[in-house]
């Protein structure tokens, strides 16, 4: 007990010396620039704009919000060129850049002390994707949470607390989504007898295509007959014509879409399958495609004894998993980048959500079969088509017509489609117990049984009261008396439950000002939430009960088992996605015309890229210089085939050896990291740059400062992009960042939008071979990219603090700051004893005290 | 009493909160009795700013004769019924990709030791909160959909509550529509059992947040606070359903509006619906932030929004910076018409009866010290019709106060004003 006060006392008086004596100096160097060019009219007699900067008046040492704003005022005049004065005397650029330069570095560390809340760690709420997991944990269904705030757009991790706000209806989102998702566990998924259902595509598709075929066709003979017919009183619609408009839309739909229709039907191919287009035949259209619908009815529905019929394609089915198979094939005409499958289902609002994708590989004569199991619940249409976004198959619709009369060739055939299901699913333990024990005959007591073991599951073992319980059970009969029965009685009680604080936070109960270490529950459930962000499992429970989780080995293993799981893609995923500021890459379209294959679809398996490379690194325990440069990928058919890398066939992701001076290996090769760099249709090389020292480099540059005049004397010309770079470094207030920012981007562009290869750009119509050298501000030079990318893997300790603060700050769920230096340079030197291993580093910091404390 | 014990519960609980006496809502909907004019305000934000060459008035050219510029000519013959007023600032918005967080609320975002982010009340709950009552919206926020792609910057809407959270924005006019003239198709009876059914949820929940409550630090209180905020506020609303029970929704006085809308039909169809939330007096406050990024597509321009907005005066940008003004001034210049046609519930025109405050927190590029800001309507209290070019670090906050006491609600500051913009007062 001793002990604990003492290091109490310990704590507190460290807090109190935190709080006071850390504070941000400027070198009294630059009195000197504030002397020569300031103190004239902001001195203590003549303060101008209210202003001191004498020494007596102005302190170079930034202690408090106000002097931060103070020094930002100045940042602010210096920068928008408002001081000094036009006719007073001014600095030399260079002493301004020095001094731009310094002050905002300056700010931005005084920012992040003023801001620093001491290691603290709220309470907070779980994340839409959190909430999501765990909601699926514990009642087994997937639910529909598309609705509630995403939590991404904050400036830090979704997972911190303090930026995790709760919004005035977020209470009846989460009862509605509760409701919703109880019903379809409760009520729309049952024990159903297994079926299986084959379709034959072309039935319908040669049908529908014959149909409208013949209707452009005859459309058009019509309209060309009403002009040719001499009947003066001819009327339109004797012709089968609206009116004159008509005729005009007669012939255009003509020359459009009736060659592509007639194409179509004279391939042998759709005698005995369904060939898969691009915009015409309508790719969205459920006549031409495999196309498969299931409904949900709830159980105890009279139309469900229907026996399925092959001809209806429709089919009143509980929810749950079901398996897809379909028989794929590439025609003669397609090319390797037309050879990829799409497998989604129709949102509401008619758009196709993808849930798979395949590579196809043989030919229709020797076609594959594919597989998949796709969760049902609600309404769903199930469809394939060939991967594409609206936008570029319209594109590439266009671009061929004019090439050849017709739309594109189609790439990909269609023998047959299968559904089976639904699949045995095992459902949590708390809702099959529910949907058993809840019936009228169920007691009180069973009733309220129920509910505490539901309600204790979903509190992650926190016990409740027996007045919340006996409250639930008042509701329950509420319900009952209103009619229903009882499974439909127990869901809003179950809602309540889902959307109680005990289930939407995660609390850490500790009293004021102390500094606590976790209960060993508390702590499995911070761990599951860093590498699974969904609750713990049963082996975790058990562990954390037996007072084993504070054994270090058993730690240990479980850190290891978790990231075996199937369960730790969602750390990989939303860390990476969150760390490296993916979000980019879906801010903006991508040119259909130039890149018509980087469609969403494709900008998935790129994500993904940079996801498995994580993994990779992980699993096997591999040095993050590997993320820098590497001489392996993990990558699938679809990157392979964007990055020119011969045989890897198949949609699962793998690692791929590299040739000796690969441009791929390292993020910076990276699909996804270079389209980020881009605006969809030119390269950014100053998004690129200033990227690459935020995340590379870790020397993040200013954010963009307000108030400075654009440059616009090279408005319009039409300059390389070499111009351009010298163009950035007239003005100090502009080149003091972009010296460090613009080098990097510009050795970047032998990457186009996209990422592929190039040594020829074409900016402004301006043919220019790219030029990719440079030099590091204040550092080495480069000539190539790959000399860049040397650079980088040499200085991988500056990238590896900002992976150590970023995974902290992750783990934690708090901003990492001022305080955690010696933290942060405490676990750099023990990964730094296990060559650099991103795995070491997690074990690590799940081991660290912060980890294991509630501040 | 089921609300009377939450309300004593939430007292009891230590929470600085006192639930707002209600009675009050029981007297006052449908046709206001006073003869005083029903006030109303209305924001309006874009975000990236304007066309720096073409859309602002020449600082030497004020008054009532000052030539309209070319981005807002669409808006020529409302021109007597504006004003623009330059040169004025939030002065705590010091980075240039700074969208509309604190456009209505002049905070500084690093006002509080610890914390990295801290916002204050938005104008428009100022009022929200003087008036709300006795409307059945108490305030609209409207938004649009990837508000960060169109420069908007964190948040939810353009409101921030009177402590400092966001509040959620519709983005849907579908949704909108539906909202505010959509009838359930309950009978009062059923629409009583849903309230107390709803009622007696919250009760149940408000019981597990006590029960953390008592094991928690002070500052995980705070954030708990959060979680009673949100129950109090739909508790309101609940009372409000209470209060409005048997009134039917007002009749719409437009269509449905068609779904998927994007870009320049979605603002055109939102104008529509403030309109019509106005005119049926469904509530008297409104933001809205809007689309760019979508209303660029519905332009037919490949480029996206911050890209456009870094144009270069003879670049292939600049004509797209220079479209993108001028059919947001058309935009606005049709919701003028509208709410010039059309009467409030005392047979007052809309238009002389509102204000609107319209604008964007960027003045182009990354320039932040001359913010776009035009007011309008409200035309008994306001001056209108001129160009005003305010003294170098005026905040913009005092435009918000003076709109504020235009609008009949005195205060003695709002944010960093420093005083009221007198010119613009009549």
């Amino acid at each position: 007990m001793c002990k604990l006060i003492s290091f109490l006392i310990c704590v507190l008086i460290s807090l109190a010396v935190n709080a006071q004596d850390k504070s941000i100096k400027i070198d009294e160097k630059y009195r000197s620039f504030l002397n020569d060019y300031c103190i004239d009219c902001h001195n203590a007699k003549k303060q101008k704009g209210k202003t001191r900067l004498d020494t007596e008046g102005f302190s170079f040492e930034i202690k408090t919000i106000q002097d931060a704003d103070k020094w930002q005022h100045i940042l602010g005049a210096i920068n928008a060129q408002e001081m000094p004065p036009e006719d007073e005397p001014q600095p030399k650029a260079e002493d301004k850049l020095e001094f731009l330069e310094m002050l905002s570095d300056k700010l931005v560390e005084a920012r992040d002390l003023l801001s620093d809340a001491g290691g603290k760690i709220l309470m907070r709420r779980l994340n839409r994707r959190e909430y999501t997991n765990t909601m699926k944990d514990v009642i087994g269904v997937e639910i529909d949470s598309s609705n509630l705030p995403n939590d991404q757009s904050g400036s830090g991790f979704d997972t911190d607390g303090g930026s995790l706000f709760m919004s005035s209806d977020q209470i009846e989102q989460y009862l509605n989504v509760a409701r919703t998702g109880l019903e379809n566990a409760l009520i729309k998924t049952y024990e159903y007898k297994a079926d299986k259902l084959r379709i034959q595509p072309e039935i319908n598709a040669n049908k529908l295509v014959s149909k409208k075929e013949n209707g452009y066709r005859t459309h058009y003979k019509n309209a060309i007959a009403f002009e040719k017919s001499k009947e003066p009183n001819k009327k339109h619609k004797d012709f089968d014509l609206i009116d004159q408009r008509d005729i005009g839309v007669a012939k255009s739909f003509y020359q459009r879409f009736h060659k592509t229709y007639k194409h179509y039907l004279e391939n042998p191919l759709t005698k005995n399958g369904s060939l898969l287009g691009l915009w015409h035949p309508h790719q969205n259209d459920k006549m031409i495609v495999g196309m498969l619908e299931t409904k949900v009815q709830p159980k105890n529905n009279k139309n469900l004894k229907v026996p399925p019929k092959a001809k209806t394609r429709k089919k009143w089915l509980p929810n749950g998993l079901y398996k897809i198979r379909a028989k794929v094939g590439l025609t003669d005409k397609a090319k390797p980048e037309r050879s990829f499958l799409d497998l989604g289902f129709f949102t509401k609002d008619r758009s196709f959500k993808r849930l798979h994708t395949f590579h196809i590989t043989k030919p229709a004569s020797d076609a594959q079969v594919i597989e998949a199991v796709v969760e049902i619940s609600g309404e769903r249409t199930i469809m394939f088509r060939e991967k594409q976004s609206d936008e570029a198959a319209r594109s590439l619709y266009t671009m061929s017509r004019r090439r050849i009369g017709r739309g594109p060739d189609q790439a990909l055939w269609l023998d047959w489609i299968e559904w089976e299901g639904p699949l045995k699913m095992k459902r949590p333990e708390i809702i099959e117990n529910i949907s058993k024990q809840v019936s009228a005959k169920a007691s009180d007591e069973t009733i309220k049984g129920l509910l505490r073991e539901f309600a204790e599951k979903a509190f992650r073992g926190d016990k409740v009261s027996d007045a919340y319980i006996d409250r639930l059970l008042q509701i329950y009969k509420m319900e009952r008396s209103d009619k229903k029965k009882p499974l439909e009685a127990i869901i809003e009680p179950l809602a309540i439950i889902l959307s109680s604080p005990g289930f939407i936070y995660v609390s850490e109960p500790a009293a004021d000002d102390e500094t606590k270490e976790l209960t060993q529950r508390e702590l499995a459930i911070r761990l599951s939430y860093f590498l699974w962000s969904s609750p713990p499992d049963t082996e975790l429970y058990k562990l954390a009960e037996n007072g084993q989780l504070n054994n270090d080995e058993v730690l240990y293993s479980q850190v290891n088992r978790m990231l075996k799981d199937k369960k730790s893609a969602n750390f990989y995923n939303a860390f990476t996605y969150q760390w490296l500021g993916m979000e980019r890459l879906h801010f903006f379209q991508f040119d259909t015309y130039r890149f018509p294959h980087f469609d969403d679809t494709f900008k998935a398996a790129a994500e993904e890229e940079v996801y498995q490379t994580m993994k990779t690194i992980v699993d096997e325990n591999l040095s993050t210089v590997n993320l820098l440069k590497s001489d392996f990928v993990v990558i699938n058919g679809l990157l392979a085939q964007h990055y020119g890398i011969p045989n890897v066939k198949g949609d699962h992701f793998r690692t791929v050896k590299l040739p000796k001076d690969s441009q791929r290996g390292g993020l910076t090769g990276m699909a996804a990291i270079l389209a980020m760099g881009s605006d969809g249709k030119h390269t950014s090389p100053v998004e690129r740059g200033s990227w690459v020292l935020r995340k590379i480099m870790n020397q993040p540059p200013p954010p963009a400062p307000a108030n400075v005049p654009q440059l616009n004397r090279l408005e319009g010309k039409k300059l390389t992009v070499r111009q351009m770079l010298k163009a950035h470094q007239e003005e100090p207030q502009c080149a003091h960042c972009h010296v460090k920012i613009d080098p990097i981007g510009f050795g970047l562009e032998n990457f186009d939008p996209v990422g592929k290869w190039r040594t020829i750009d074409k900016l402004n119509k301006v043919k220019a071979k790219v030029d990719p050298s440079g030099q590091i501000y204040k550092g080495p030079k480069f000539n190539s990219y790959l000399e860049l990318r040397d650079i980088f893997a040499e200085r991988s300790d500056g990238f590896n603090k900002g992976l150590i603060k970023n995974l902290l700050s992750y783990s934690l769920g708090r901003p990492v700051g001022f305080s955690d230096q010696d933290l942060i340079d405490e676990l750099q030197a023990k990964m730094g004893k296990s060559n650099n291993s991103l795995k070491s580093l997690i074990h690590e910091i799940v081991k660290s005290k912060v980890f294991k404390t509630k501040k | 009493m089921k609300n009377l014990n939450r309300r004593q519960f939430l007292k009891g609980a230590g929470t600085t909160l006192a639930l707002p006496y209600m009675a009050s809502l029981h007297t006052g909907f449908g046709k206001d009795k006073s003869s005083e004019t029903l006030h109303k305000m209305v924001f309006l934000t874009f975000g990236w700013g304007c066309t720096q060459e073409t859309y602002f008035a020449s600082s030497k050219d004020t008054g009532a004769n000052y030539k309209l510029p070319e981005g807002l000519s669409p808006l020529a013959k409302h021109k007597k019924d504006f004003s623009i007023i330059q040169n004025t600032h939030h002065k705590f918005s010091t980075e240039g990709h700074w969208g509309s967080t604190f456009y209505l609320t002049g905070a500084n975002r690093y006002a509080i030791p610890g914390k990295s982010f801290s916002n204050t009340i938005s104008i428009d709950q100022v009022a929200a909160e003087k008036w709300g009552e006795h409307n059945r919206f108490s305030s609209l926020q409207f938004d649009c959909a990837k508000a960060a792609d169109s420069g908007h910057g964190p948040g939810l809407s353009l409101s921030w509550n009177k402590y400092g959270k966001p509040l959620p924005g519709l983005k849907d006019p579908f949704y909108v529509y539906n909202k505010l003239f959509g009838n359930e198709k309950m009978s009062v009876e059923e629409k009583r059992a849903l309230i107390k059914k709803k009622g007696s949820s919250l009760d149940a929940v408000l019981m597990d947040a006590k029960r953390i409550q008592k094991k928690i630090n002070t500052e995980d209180k705070d954030k708990l606070e959060e979680y009673f905020q949100s129950v109090r506020e739909i508790e309101l609303q609940l009372a409000k359903e209470e209060a409005w029970m048997g009134k039917p929704k007002p009749k719409a006085p437009m269509k449905e509006p068609k779904q998927g809308l994007e870009g320049y039909d979605e603002i055109k169809i939102m104008y529509d619906l403030m309109v019509a939330a106005l005119q049926t007096n469904s509530t008297r406050v409104i933001t809205y932030r809007q689309p760019v990024s979508s209303l660029l597509r519905s332009m037919g321009a490949s480029i996206t929004s911050h890209n456009m907005s870094h144009y270069s005066p003879k670049g292939e940008r600049f004509p797209v910076s220079k479209e993108r003004d001028s059919k947001q001034s058309e935009l606005l210049a049709y919701f003028f018409d509208k709410l010039k046609k059309t009467k409030d519930i005392n047979g007052e025109s809309l238009f002389e009866t509102t204000t609107i405050g319209y604008g964007s927190n960027i003045r182009h590029g990354h320039t932040l010290n001359n913010c776009p800001t035009l007011i309008a309507g409200n035309t008994k209290k306001l001056k209108l019709g001129e160009h005003l070019w305010m003294p170098k670090g005026t905040p913009l906050c005092n435009v918000w106060l003076t709109l504020l006491k235009a609008s009949g609600i005195e205060q003695q500051s709002f944010g960093d004003s420093n005083g009221l913009v007198e010119q613009i007062l009549a």
